[in-house]
């Protein structure tokens, strides 16, 4: 075998796209692994680890290319077929003249055409730049990056709020925007809801619950995790309810997110008393509505008949011993599934530990009833969301069945757009045959581009139980415990 | 099973019962290089497909291109079928019902009666796939239907008597049903949008104007008839 | 009507412009919305944390607004031709050059030339040995044409005997002064410095500035911002093409050169002067350009360029929002052709103020609208109109008053902002003349050259520390 190791300097491109080209020149014949990625830490690691052998001095601009291949005329061709895939243009859609140059800044493209809405995914160190020029010229603006400094996130914030702008975001997955789905996104239609949420798969969790009974959402508006902190002081929140308060299309506003800072909550609050339209808060806790009952509240507060959400698959097995492995996708989700669980088993270890609650080893070794969020910054600088790129959480589910002191496996699987077009066939793949009960959250839409029940029959196929409720999907899984019992 | 070559489109949240619904064969009523208006088994248009560049129509889909050639068409179980091509919603979209009660201090009760004297002598007036007629006609419905006028409720009755089928072409006719409960292409509801907030009309007036070959100004003078002048002036 | 009391605009994503993730632009355009995709990439390493605290400066959109504003807004009206010594107070013995500021150690071969060439023409040294080591000894003080409101091209070298175009903004209240076109070949501007060069030197200032002075005095003010208008739509670009300019000078000028009653064969030689050398006009280009960016100077906050200036050594650039602090990097060699045997080898760095041109929206930045000129500087008419497209990207507007005909009437773009170029990697395109690196050899070729990256790193620098 030949491994090969190139260094670009300053040849960036973003992660999801080098995913891809690495995927596509892997399944080239003599060639055994490439990686493509962007020289950051956590690259630089996952590569070290596979035994390659790295170059001193690169810096998070630099590319590195790293090719374990049959031989070396397989190398050098995959190098050329590397050329080729970082050289193809995407095909852009546009209302530029065809003759003209792609815009170079968010402030050049502002300038050639009429938009109102910029959305950022450029590096967090660098969305800052991108961001004060998309508001400078007057746009409303999603961030979609997240490591974005608290300080910036004020100043940007402060700067929307003087100038009537909207920032949604640092580290906004998803957002409805008049029914366009920016980021992480389900397929909904428009309705009489708008949302404020300071958590993605959260709102994707409530879309999609609201969908189940019928009930449409015009806006959902994503703040990012930090805007009811204390420091930010909830200010993107505010301005998005004022938003939904003057838009004719929406009844009903909702505001979701992790326990705010007291004086921020109260800010809430009292703001949503000077609205003209009905204000349901919906803050995720321990002792608090969980995302379902928020789901039904909202129902209540439109006239919808609530119905309790889906379950598909089979009659629940007899409780069994072991302790319950938690492998998510959604932060929120995840959260939301801990704080059920530490009601009921006490100790919950996880690498996003709720308050008193344990932390887990560099290595996320599991001990006891154990959560991860594979979503979690520390797990995805410098490499794509486990909603795109499910092979690290794939990789523990294998481990997690094989472990004897995994009694349940709990997961969520997230549809929508921006997500894996198929995430239920290699879930499903790695369940079949297993004799450790698996419970699945499904979170999505009856008109997600994957299909809802597809996806669902896919899974108990395999003979999983999925739920449309993530709190449900705990509340199942807990029970296929012993010692919850 | 969908099967085929699966394909996304944007459609108008006005076809959700459509698509909900079983499914239903239908015809190409009109063809033209950006649309295609489809006919159900009644020869009643109820879905236009829109490509790249075309005027969003209230009861429309947006595509990317245009579907291969095929005789087996049909709408429902959440899909439009088109031979081989299958094509789901990836976004739902709210057409444009504007509302400015704001508005209703501009109208001209002369305009209203004269509409309500004319509006059969407008009715399939002129060639084209939306005869002009047609299109002031529409003007004035959704500015009736903005300002919430109480003339409105009459001329919806005597409007949804007549047998529009036979009197205009069968896509006016469905423009005309929904100009009826208010919906409008965008460019319209722009420009009533700036008339009532009394903000710069020019871009929006030269927008509604590049709509087809007349029917931007057919609108216009729709709106003219109930509205002639715009709110500044009134409030002067 | 304050704008916090309007209503929010709708939220509407119906056209989005996108930065970064491929695939989220992509699963917009699956949704049939309207995308614009920047062409993202990192902004220069090392200029993160400067960047950031500059585009959080909330002035700075309203400032570089208004620096193009008074750019645009700007006149310049010739006024008077006159002596160095009169119009500046130089003294003998006081030069003036192109570019930052220079000692004469690390000066070039044409700048050392020409300071040579100027020491002989006052009649300071009999022998060029004897200049040059009268200069390397600090018996004499140069410093830049910019520090006094004047702009010169190549070595830009000013004495108190030259005579100076005297140009007028009266909108703004400034003056701007540049020495008069010597012609083509052996000239002083590019370091030629031999007995003919200092002949027509004499000549100038013996007949062709006092011919000047009194058609100049005799017409009153002729408008050169209203001539750079109309020359933009001839097919000139105001850097390495002004033959339309200079014919609409001289036209101005021929009555009251007819009529001055001086020596029929003396007038005679003053419009065969002018009118066969097509740059004559250059030299009213630059100081009217200059009038303009110096009218955008000292505006708190704003990252707009208002010099980029060489002296064949540094390439050096001032940012309105820092007053006129000098940025400096290494000036290039210009990429372009060759006159007759020379290559790249006998050229110098880039040198001379007339990038003060594309400062201001002109010369390669105003390239679509001189096709006839891109061979000249190595390209094709596609990568002509390209370079012009690109150009308004790293601006902050654009000049209605300058209008390319063959953009749809589209303005010159004009206000180099350095936070674009730190953004995009893309540097201004700036078309210029190249002399050669020995004194005394005069100019070697024409072609295009690009400010260092240096410059605009410090200026961003300057900026955030201004900011902060």
């Amino acid at each position: 075998m030949t491994r090969t190791v190139q260094v670009r300097r300053g040849a960036y491109q973003d992660s999801v796209s080098l995913m891809l080209i690495s995927r596509e020149l892997s399944d080239r014949p003599g060639v055994a692994t490439v990686q493509v990625a962007m020289a950051t830490a956590l690259n630089l690691d996952l590569l070290s680890g596979l035994g390659f052998d790295l170059p001193e001095g690169t810096s998070p601009n630099d590319m590195v290319i790293a090719i374990d291949a049959a031989d070396p005329t397989a190398a050098e061709a995959t190098v050329a077929a590397l050329d080729e895939a970082l050289s193809r243009r995407p095909a852009t859609a546009g209302a530029l003249d065809p003759g003209a140059p792609p815009p170079a800044t968010i402030g050049a493209a502002a300038r050639r055409v009429d938009a109102s809405f910029a959305l950022i995914s450029t590096p967090g160190r660098t969305a800052t730049i991108d961001a004060a020029d998309a508001l400078a010229a007057g746009l409303d603006v999603m961030i979609f990056s997240d490591n974005v400094a608290l300080a910036h996130e004020v100043a940007l914030k402060r700067w929307a709020d003087d100038a009537g702008l909207l920032v949604m975001g640092p580290d906004c997955g998803t957002a409805v925007v008049g029914g366009v789905g920016l980021g992480f996104a389900n397929v909904v239609r428009p309705g009489p809801v708008g949302i404020v949420a300071a958590s993605g798969t959260g709102a994707q969790q409530l879309m999609s619950l609201l969908d189940g009974v019928g009930l449409g959402v015009t806006h959902c508006l994503g703040v990012g995790g930090r805007d009811l902190s204390a420091d930010v002081g909830g200010r993107s929140t505010l301005a998005a309810m004022d938003r939904l308060d003057a838009d004719a299309d929406v009844d009903t506003i909702v505001v979701i997110s992790k326990p705010p800072a007291p004086e921020v909550a109260e800010r809430v609050t009292s703001h949503a008393r000077t609205l003209g339209k009905p204000v349901v808060i919906g803050y995720l806790g321990v002792g608090r509505p969980d995302l379902t009952e928020t789901a039904r509240r909202v129902a209540e507060a439109t006239g919808t008949t609530w119905q309790p959400p889906r379950r598909w698959g089979a009659d629940a097995p007899a409780p069994r011993g072991g302790y319950l492995r938690g492998l998510f996708v959604g932060g929120t989700l995840c959260d939301e599934a801990m704080i059920l669980a530490a009601a009921t088993v006490g100790r919950v270890a996880s690498n996003i530990p709720l308050a008193g609650q344990p932390g887990l080893d560099a290595a996320l070794t599991s001990v006891g009833h154990t959560f991860i969020d594979f979503g979690d910054d520390q797990l995805t600088s410098g490499r794509p969301h486990p909603m795109i790129d499910p092979s690290l959480r794939l990789e523990r589910l294998r481990r997690e069945l094989a472990d004897p002191a995994c009694g349940v496996v709990l997961l969520d699987v997230v549809l929508g757009h921006g997500a894996h077009q198929d995430p239920a066939t290699d879930l499903a793949a790695t369940i079949h045959g297993s004799s450790t009960p698996v419970v699945a959250s499904l979170v999505g839409t009856r008109d997600d581009p994957q299909g809802l029940s597809d996806q669902a029959a896919r899974l108990v196929e395999a003979g999983a139980i999925v739920h449309a409720s993530n709190a449900a999907a705990t509340r199942e899984a807990l029970s296929l415990l012993e010692v919850a019992r | 099973m969908r099967t085929g070559t699966a394909r996304p489109m944007a459609a108008s949240v006005l076809l959700a019962p459509l698509l909900d619904g079983p499914r239903r064969a239908l015809t190409v009523a009109h063809r033209s290089r950006l649309a295609l208006q489809l006919a159900d088994e009644h020869s009643r248009v109820v879905l236009g497909v829109m490509f790249p560049g075309a005027v969003r129509l209230p009861f429309g889909c947006a595509v990317a291109s245009s579907p291969s050639a095929s005789s087996s068409l049909s709408v429902g179980d959440g899909v439009l079928a088109w031979g081989d091509d299958v094509y789901t919603v990836a976004r739902w979209w709210r057409p444009a019902r504007p509302r400015h009660r704001t508005l209703g201090a501009a109208v001209d009760p002369d305009g209203v009666r004269r509409l309500l004297l004319r509006w059969r002598r407008l009715l399939g007036r002129g060639p084209g796939l939306t005869p002009y007629g047609d299109d002031v006609l529409c003007g004035a419905l959704v500015t009736l239907h903005a300002v919430d006028h109480p003339a409105l409720a009459a001329l919806r009755a005597m409007i949804s008597a007549t047998a529009l089928e036979s009197s205009t072409t069968a896509t006016s006719a469905s423009l005309l049903r929904a100009a009826c409960e208010g919906w409008c292409i965008d460019e319209l509801a722009d420009h009533l949008a700036a008339k009532a907030t009394g903000a710069r009309t020019a871009e929006t007036r030269a927008a509604l104007l590049r709509v087809g070959s007349s029917s931007g100004r057919g609108l216009l003078e729709g709106l003219a008839l109930i509205a002639p002048g715009n709110l500044r002036q009134v409030a002067a | 009507m304050s704008t916090r009391q309007d209503p929010p605009r709708p939220l509407s994503a119906r056209t989005v412009v996108t930065a970064g993730a491929q695939l989220l632009a992509d699963a917009l355009t699956t949704q049939g919305v309207s995308t614009v995709p920047v062409t993202w990439a990192p902004p220069v390493a090392g200029t993160e944390e400067a960047l950031t605290t500059v585009m959080l400066d909330r002035r700075r959109a309203a400032a570089n607004a208004e620096a193009v504003r008074r750019m645009t807004s700007a006149r310049a009206a010739l006024v008077d031709v006159r002596p160095a010594a009169d119009a500046l107070g130089l003294q003998p013995g006081q030069f003036l050059h192109a570019g930052p500021p220079v000692t004469w150690e690390r000066a070039s071969g044409p700048l050392r030339g020409a300071l040579i060439g100027a020491v002989l023409f006052e009649g300071l040294a009999a022998t060029s040995e004897e200049a040059e080591s009268q200069l390397a000894s600090g018996r004499y003080s140069w410093e830049p044409c910019h520090a006094r409101g004047a702009v010169g091209p190549m070595a830009g070298v000013v004495s108190s005997s030259m005579w100076m175009l005297e140009l007028v903004d009266e909108v703004h209240g400034n003056t701007s002064w540049c020495s008069l076109n010597e012609g083509l070949g052996k000239v002083l501007r590019y370091g030629a410095y031999s007995p003919d060069v200092i002949e027509r030197l004499r000549w100038m200032t013996g007949v062709l500035g006092p011919a000047l002075q009194q058609a100049t005095r005799a017409h009153g003010p002729i408008d050169i911002i209203a001539i750079i208008a109309q020359m933009v739509q001839m097919g000139d670009e105001g850097h390495n093409r002004n033959r339309a300019g200079t014919l609409m000078l001289l036209k101005e000028w021929l009555p009251d050169l007819i009529t001055s009653g001086r020596d029929p064969d003396d007038v005679a030689e003053v419009v065969r002067f002018i009118s066969g050398n097509d740059h004559f006009f250059l030299n009213l280009v630059m100081p009217a350009c200059k009038l303009m960016t110096v009218a955008a100077a000292d505006i708190p906050g704003s990252s707009v360029v208002t010099a980029m200036a060489r002296n064949g050594t540094d390439f050096g650039i001032q940012v309105s929002g820092t007053g006129d602090r000098w940025y400096v990097g290494p000036a290039q060699i210009a990429d372009g052709l060759y006159l007759g045997t020379f290559g790249p080898d006998d050229a110098n760095p880039d040198i001379g103020d007339s990038a003060i041109a594309e400062t201001a929206g002109i010369g390669g930045f105003a390239m679509a609208t001189a096709p006839a000129i891109v061979r000249f500087v190595g390209g094709t008419v596609p990568d002509a109109l390209a370079t012009t497209l690109r150009m308004y990207d790293l601006c902050a507007g654009e000049n209605p008053g300058w209008a390319i005909p063959i953009m749809e009437f589209r303005g010159t773009p004009t206000g180099i902002d350095v936070t674009s170029v730190l953004r995009s990697g893309q540097l201004p395109q700036i078309n210029t003349g190249m002399a050669g690196k020995v004194a005394g050899t005069g100019q070697v070729g024409a072609g295009l050259v690009s400010p260092p990256m240096e410059c605009f790193i410090g200026a961003v620098e300057g900026l955030a520390s201004a900011a902060r």
